[in-house]
């Protein structure tokens, strides 16, 4: 399914990118990066993913940018502080649900959204045959480092994006307070008390592993299957109980409670920021809105008006289409906002000449293009970060059919694009070398990695 | 037929379709696409042509007696890992609260997923929770004392009977020194003190696959073959009787007749049945059971126009929820248990917030019996519950209430959507509801799915967005007249209480019940192999005369409650 790469091809690519960022398109990079060439690597700073989830489409000419500056539209304007380290790759479709007819099926498109897999079984039972770009990054990570968080999951609202590598859906943590917990709770404990700690659960997990290896053996195949998954989770516990623990001088604060909508995904942002400043995680993949459509999910805050719905359900405004842009317009800046917050909690921390945001890589995508018809073409995906260098940002890449298109050009129809190569190139960026990602649809988005 | 139509694919296809691992529930059941069923681009399906064919519940051609369909692997879903707990150690903390949501978006009922790995974490924090608060009283689960017969002695007997309840059958031998081992780790590795290594104990079971899943025939046991299908083994019965009419584990009376083998015949099987439906853990089923199959708890989550219903808040949502379990479970249990008495009812469980929603007086937070208008309300469908779930924020759904009754009283799937449909006009551009829906279902794109739904849906147009009864909409009187096809012959309706007449004497709604039940107590679709099992499901609730007790029992007396096929790829059988 997943291409990996020999250490040949990885060491070309490796030049490939070195050569990006001295030569034609250093110019667009500010200052800093150029003296962080080598971040990601084993004596640099680590590189971070964070993926975002959000939903119901954009109000799509209020959306793209006229220029090259990604953040010149109304909707990206929450952004123009970073800018610079802003990339808007437009034009990519989710071509294996268009193949398997699910054109406007974006309500139930999550699952393929950081796969770029589909197990086509018809609208919403659809879901994921592989795993997702945070699950195969955060393996990668694991691979040489055992933190104590190496996936962090969370679904501040609707399902997570996350899958694991059979295609199941990672459980999603949707409570800041247990999820303060569960980071730092080993900060307040001593470590005489944790070392017995972690030695009673290593044994009782040995137990529960025994037992599942032994459970699962009459089971019918499928059975069998969900015995596994459990198993791996178990193993999963395992490991973490020697993972590398918390830094004395990371001085976590706990959140505070978390009681609408709006909280939360401040409470949220602070913690992940939190996370990775703290090295718990590296990794993180995140929901921030309930891709069904279902929820009567209201922004009272936004003071919504010209909505049917008076109080501003806001996937009944994402439905009216123009008429709706008023509201939707306010929605989806205010989700920049969210973005810009956290981008900024991130650019705030130093690192060696940069910032932690420069040794990063968020990567934001939307479930559909446009809530009045709900496709799954023209996908809006917003990257903000460098990297450690690796992209090229401040930009906006218009691929496919899109490409060489000049003024805010959008479009409803298929570009032709699929988000597969996007995946991919994004696995390259975080240093997991990937020829292609997901299933059916090979290649890199060479527009934005060269 | 694979364009969208939100939740018009049918609940259930995946099993039938071979559920994948990993195939997971996403998002809540009822995924009505807002108050418009409206997506816009290329094509429109056509005429859907008249209902009830594919996916309809009620059955149809004879099955075989012989089959049953298979019974697929399940995890304890947080009511059961809660009320299990709540028997096995005397502790009500309700510690799945913190659990993932076991909603299942291709099921009514609720199902747990695949264990990910927060999903571990979750359960081994209740493991440990539930055996540090079972220390202090550890002696109430001990079947010895441990100075009398030694530590590791009373160990031991603790393995074999704390064991067998948590595990809901025997251990093996394997099970036991598996067990034993862990304790002896416990005290020689870890160094911990009797007692502790006895939580270390509850804490592996608590965690292990025996406690977490039903499967819960003695690895040991030879499957008993009768024909293509198995006979369940007396402890699977046991606990598929205990956790369907309970949600928990089985007492000791039933785990004494698993083990005198007394759970063999449908005959033994009924008197255990009515035996647990006489105890009182049998109304919460009953409640948990009209809730999930209504997806009442959704109604959490409804945000109402605070301008247009004042009278709305978490007082009266509360209030709106405690009335319909109220409601069911009085008349199942303490009143006549009839399908005709749960449609139309005249009378409910009130208080004095709920009073106003209702516009009668009566005082304070009980709920209380009240007659009510049999002019405006007949039974659950007319239930403030219902109607808040099923309106829109700022007014009466017929599109949403339609569906509701058209899959889950008629159990009717949607058909495939349309692909361009506009969204309907607002209040503010005049006319009823009833109106601006029925120029919206005009469209030709809007007919596939609304045709379907809006008739039916227009018969509660008496009842606004949180269910008060009214008889004008946006200063316009009410029309909520209309029909319906059922039972082979379309009929007319005058309003809800017209309609719900018409359900209640329906035979393919009293069949479409019982299949809901079977569906409840399977955890699953049915499939062919189901019919059989079905028709006698159906058959003891075909008469007015017939309690919903009554089909609880068929249920747990039919086929495929105590036989099942083999899986694909199983090895034993």
């Amino acid at each position: 399914m997943i291409a990996i790469r020999t250490s040949t091809t990885r060491a070309r690519f490796s030049r490939r990118a070195f050569l990006q960022r001295v030569g034609a398109s250093a110019a667009l990079l500010p200052l800093l990066h150029a003296g962080r060439a080598r971040a990601g690597t084993p004596s640099g700073f680590p590189k971070r993913l964070i993926t975002i989830a959000w939903a119901n489409g954009v109000a799509q000419p209020s959306f793209y940018p006229a220029g090259a500056d990604p953040t010149a539209s109304a909707i990206m304007q929450p952004l123009a502080a970073l800018k610079s380290k802003v990339t808007m790759v437009a034009g990519l479709d989710l071509n294996l649900m268009l193949d398997g007819g699910h054109t406007y099926d974006g309500h139930f498109s999550y699952p393929v959204l950081f796969t770029g897999s589909y197990q086509n079984l018809g609208g919403q039972l659809s879901t994921a045959a592989g795993p997702s770009i945070d699950q195969v990054v955060s393996d990668a990570v694991a691979m040489r480092v055992n933190l104590p968080s190496p996936l962090l999951n969370i679904a501040v609202q609707g399902q997570s994006t996350s899958f694991g590598t059979n295609g199941q859906i990672n459980t999603a943590e949707t409570d800041p307070a247990r999820l303060y917990n569960t980071l730092f709770a080993s900060q307040a404990t001593g470590s005489a008390t944790l070392s017995a700690l972690s030695a009673r659960r290593k044994s009782v997990l040995d137990y529960v592993s025994q037992e599942l290896t032994g459970f699962g053996n009459r089971l019918g195949t499928d059975d069998r299957a969900k015995i596994a998954d459990h198993l791996d989770s178990i193993r999963k516990l395992e490991t973490q109980l020697s993972a590398t623990t918390v830094s004395a001088s990371c001085m976590p604060v706990a959140p505070g409670a978390a009681t609408d909508y709006q909280t939360s995904m401040k409470v949220f942002a602070d913690l992940v920021a939190m996370a990775i400043r703290c090295d718990v995680t590296r990794t993180v993949s995140m929901a921030w809105a309930d891709d069904g459509g279902s929820g009567p999910y209201t922004m009272p805050f936004l003071s919504l008006a010209g909505s049917t719905m008076s109080i501003g359900d806001v996937h009944a405004v994402a439905h009216q289409g123009a008429a709706g842009y008023p509201d939707k317009i306010k929605i989806d800046s205010w989700y920049m906002g969210q973005l810009a917050y956290l981008a900024q909690a991130l650019d705030s921390t130093p690192e060696g000449d940069g910032t932690m945001l420069d040794n990063s890589l968020i990567v934001m995508g939307n479930d559909m293009s446009e809530g009045s018809f709900h496709s799954v073409s023209a996908i809006p995906y917003v990257l903000v970060g460098g990297a450690g260098g690796a992209l090229a940002a401040g930009r906006t890449v218009r691929v496919g059919s899109w490409a060489g298109k000049t003024g805010n050009y959008w479009s409803s129809g298929n570009t032709g694009v699929a988000n597969n190569r996007l995946l991919a190139s994004i696995c390259n960026l975080m240093d997991v070398p990937m020829a292609s990602f997901g299933t059916g649809y090979t290649g890199t988005l060479t527009e934005l990695t060269g | 037929m694979d364009l969208f139509c939100p939740a018009a694919v049918g609940r259930g296809l995946r099993e039938r379709l071979g559920a994948p691992a990993g195939a997971r529930a996403r998002g809540p059941a009822l995924r009505l696409c807002g108050w418009a069923l409206a997506v816009a681009a290329t094509g429109c399906v056509g005429n859907i042509g008249q209902p009830g064919g594919a996916g309809s519940g009620a059955a149809g051609a004879a099955g075989d007696p012989s089959a049953a369909g298979e019974m697929p692997l399940r995890r304890l879903t947080n009511r059961e890992y809660d009320n299990t707990v709540r028997d096995l150690l005397g502790d009500d903390t309700q510690p799945a609260d913190q659990f993932a949501s076991d909603r299942d978006s291709t099921f009514a009922f609720r199902r747990a997923g695949d264990v990910a790995v927060q999903d571990a974490t979750l359960l081994r924090t209740a493991a440990e929770s539930l055996a540090a608060a079972a220390l202090p009283n550890l002696k109430t689960l001990l079947p010895c004392d441990p100075s009398a017969t030694g530590e590791d002695a009373c160990a031991l007997q603790f393995v074999g009977t704390f064991g067998a309840r948590a595990f809901r059958r025997p251990l093996t031998a394997t099970e036991t020194s598996d067990l034993v081992s862990l304790y002896t780790t416990g005290r020689t590795t870890l160094k911990l003190a009797f007692s502790d290594a006895i939580g270390l104990l509850i804490e592996g079971m608590l965690q292990s696959p025996q406690f977490l899943y039903h499967w819960e025939a003695p690895p040991n046991d030879a499957p008993v073959h009768d024909g293509a299908v198995l006979q369940l083994g007396p402890y699977q019965v046991a606990s598929r009787l205990s956790y369907f009419i309970w949600g928990s584990m089985p007492d000791q009376a039933l785990f004494a007749a698993a083990a005198a083998g007394d759970l063999a015949t449908a005959a033994q099987v009924e008197a255990q049945a009515r035996r647990l439906l006489a105890d009182p853990k049998a109304r919460d089923t009953l409640a948990s059971f009209f809730a999930d199959w209504l997806a009442l708890d959704g109604l959490a989550a409804r945000t109402k126009d605070a301008t247009l219903y004042p009278a709305y808040n978490d007082a009266v949502q509360t209030a709106m929820l405690g009335e319909t379990s109220a409601f069911v479970q009085n008349v199942v249990f303490d009143g006549d248990g009839r399908w005709s008495t749960l449609l139309g009812a005249t009378f409910s469980f009130i208080n004095q917030p709920l009073g106003g929603i209702y516009g009668v007086t009566v005082q304070g937070t009980d709920l209380q019996r009240t007659a009510l208008d049999p002019t405006q309300r007949a039974g659950f469908l007319t239930q403030p519950s219902f109607l808040a779930l099923t309106g829109s924020a700022d007014g009466s759904n017929p599109p949403r209430r339609g569906k509701a009754v058209y899959t889950e009283l008629l159990c009717h799937q949607l058909p495939p959507p349309p692909a361009n449909v506009p969204a309907p006009m607002p209040a503010s551009a005049g006319g009823t509801t009833r109106q601006r829906f029925t120029q919206h279902d005009t469209n030709a794109c809007t007919a596939g799915c609304h045709t379907a739904m809006d008739p039916i849906g227009f018969a509660f147009e008496n009842y606004d967005g949180i269910g008060q009864f009214r008889t004008m909409d946006n200063e316009l009187p009410v029309d909520a007249s209309g029909s319906l096809w059922l039972d082979g012959a379309t009929r007319p309706f005058t309003n809800a209480i017209d309609l719900t007449n018409l359900l209640a004497s329906s035979a393919e709604v009293r069949a479409c019940f019982a299949t809901q039940w079977v569906r409840y107590a399977l955890l699953r679709t049915e499939t062919d192999a189901d019919q059989a099992s079905l028709q006698s499901a159906a058959a003891s609730f075909g008469g007015d005369q017939s309690t919903v007790r009554d089909l609880m029992v068929a249920v747990t007396t039919m086929r495929s409650f105590r036989y099942r096929s083999p899986s694909p790829g199983e090895t034993s059988p």
